[in-house]
């Protein structure tokens, strides 16, 4: 399929709505603050504190 | 990186992360221990990236030789950068002791922030361990299910460990941990995966459903359950589509989140919208492995064949830190074969580690493979090409 197929699949609205965020993640002090390894179970250390950042 | 596909990032935002990446990997404070708490399982998964025996480990590090560990690495590392412990297996909970080194190591302030992975068997059974995980600084569960119940359960190898992961997950939510559910996308449970993410937001109510593409290490080096150039597109396809619908609620600490796993970059376009952060290999850079026999490696997922920086045994652990783990964190190496000459390598340093042999060669790349199409079901550790 490729990419540019797969992100033309997704209705416009959402896809500008993610690439808001997108752009938060980027640009987020601590790049891998959320990236644990394969086994990663926890958001962080203050319970969403990343979160409120990024999806608020 | 594709046209202006409904506002993508500047360059801009990609070259602040590569510079904040590259400064976190000049610095590399410690941040995460993942701790193969044991290779002994009750099950006997087909897709186990361990492989994991029943049976007692000489090699095993014992209930002081872990605690000393844990309190060596509070005493020599700056540890106001860490974050968590991340326990894996094996299944952690067959060792017996494992409260025991919780309630030990939990004194230290630095250790109140635990998670451990687990097929579910033992809490299940168990949920009075609950209180004493919770009193010992656990906070994070991640529970496996990798189909439906009869996908799942023939993976397992045992009639009932549907219901024992299922409850095991749903009582943790229910005991206020943060809980992660995980599903290894494969040949055989594929089909199984849009119905499963329904039934487990809908009735677990996780913070996280957390995909990952069956990776080529461990039993699962077996080319008949790799999924083809394909069927990695349409897992993708399902994350970019869940992700994208529901990303604005992820605010919400009610919301179950989907993820992929840390299986590779996606390249700059797609990076960044099947998960809620954007993948750069941790291992040896804020990720230190403990593995079960006391050697030093960067992740425990990474397989042995890779071989170690050090062994807790003989060596002090800072020191194999700071002087030991050089190929983490310079790159060259792995710039070969498809690497070389990607306009990705500037983001990507060549992908996650497990998917490396220490000669250099890469055993898979999901950018690759959406992106063009390559097939590396033939390429696992070990493997022909």
């Amino acid at each position: 399929m490729g990419i540019e197929k797969m992100l033309e699949s997704v209705p416009r609205e959402n896809l500008e709505k993610a690439q808001v965020f997108k752009k938060r993640l980027l640009a987020y002090q601590n790049p891998v603050e959320f990236v644990n390894n394969m086994y990663g179970c926890h958001p962080d250390d203050t319970g969403g504190t990343y979160f409120q950042a990024i999806y608020k | 990186m594709v046209g202006d596909l409904s506002k993508m990032p500047s360059d801009s935002f990609l070259e602040k992360w590569r510079t904040n990446i590259e400064d976190l990997i000049e610095k590399h404070p410690l941040q995460i221990i993942s701790w193969e708490a044991t290779r002994r399982c009750n099950l006997n998964c087909l897709h186990c990236g361990s492989p994991s025996e029943e049976v007692e480990l000489q090699e095993e590090l014992t209930t002081d030789e872990v605690i000393g560990a844990f309190y060596q690495i509070a005493e020599d590392f700056d540890m106001s950068q860490f974050r968590h412990i991340n326990i894996t297996g094996g299944e952690p909970f067959v060792r017996k002791d494992l409260l025991t080194i919780l309630r030990e190591i939990s004194k230290n302030p630095s250790y109140r922030n635990i998670d451990i992975q687990t097929n579910g068997v033992v809490l299940a059974r168990n949920p009075d361990l609950f209180s004493q995980l919770k009193q010992y600084g656990v906070t994070g569960i991640g529970v496996s299910i990798d189909g439906l119940q009869e996908t799942h359960d023939r993976f397992r190898g045992r009639k009932g460990s549907f219901d024992l992961a299922y409850q095991a997950a749903k009582t943790s939510v229910e005991n206020g941990l943060t809980v992660t559910v995980s599903t290894v996308a494969n040949t055989t449970n594929i089909q199984d995966i849009p119905q499963l993410y329904e039934l487990v937001k809908a009735e677990i109510k996780p913070r996280i459903y957390r995909v990952m593409t069956l990776d080529p290490i461990g039993r699962a080096s077996d080319e008949k359950l790799m999924l083809s150039p394909e069927q990695t597109q349409e897992v993708m396809g399902f994350l970019l589509k869940e992700y994208t619908s529901n990303c604005s609620e992820y605010h919400n600490p009610q919301t179950t989140m989907v993820e992929l796993g840390c299986g590779g970059w996606l390249g700059q376009d797609l990076e960044g919208l099947v998960r809620p952060f954007i993948f750069h290999c941790v291992a040896g850079i804020n990720n230190l492995g403990i593995l079960y026999d006391g050697k030093l490696a960067a992740c425990s997922n990474i397989p042995r064949e890779f071989g170690f920086e050090g062994d807790l045994r003989k060596d002090r652990i800072k020191d194999v830190w700071d002087n030991q783990y050089q190929r983490y964190r310079n790159f060259d190496w792995k710039n070969v074969g498809d690497c070389k000459d990607c306009g990705e390598w500037d983001y990507c340093h060549g992908g996650p580690m497990h998917k490396r042999e220490s000669s250099g060669k890469m055993t898979d790349c999901l950018y690759q493979t959406i992106a063009n199409g390559k097939d590396y079901r033939a390429c696992s550790i070990g493997g022909k090409k």
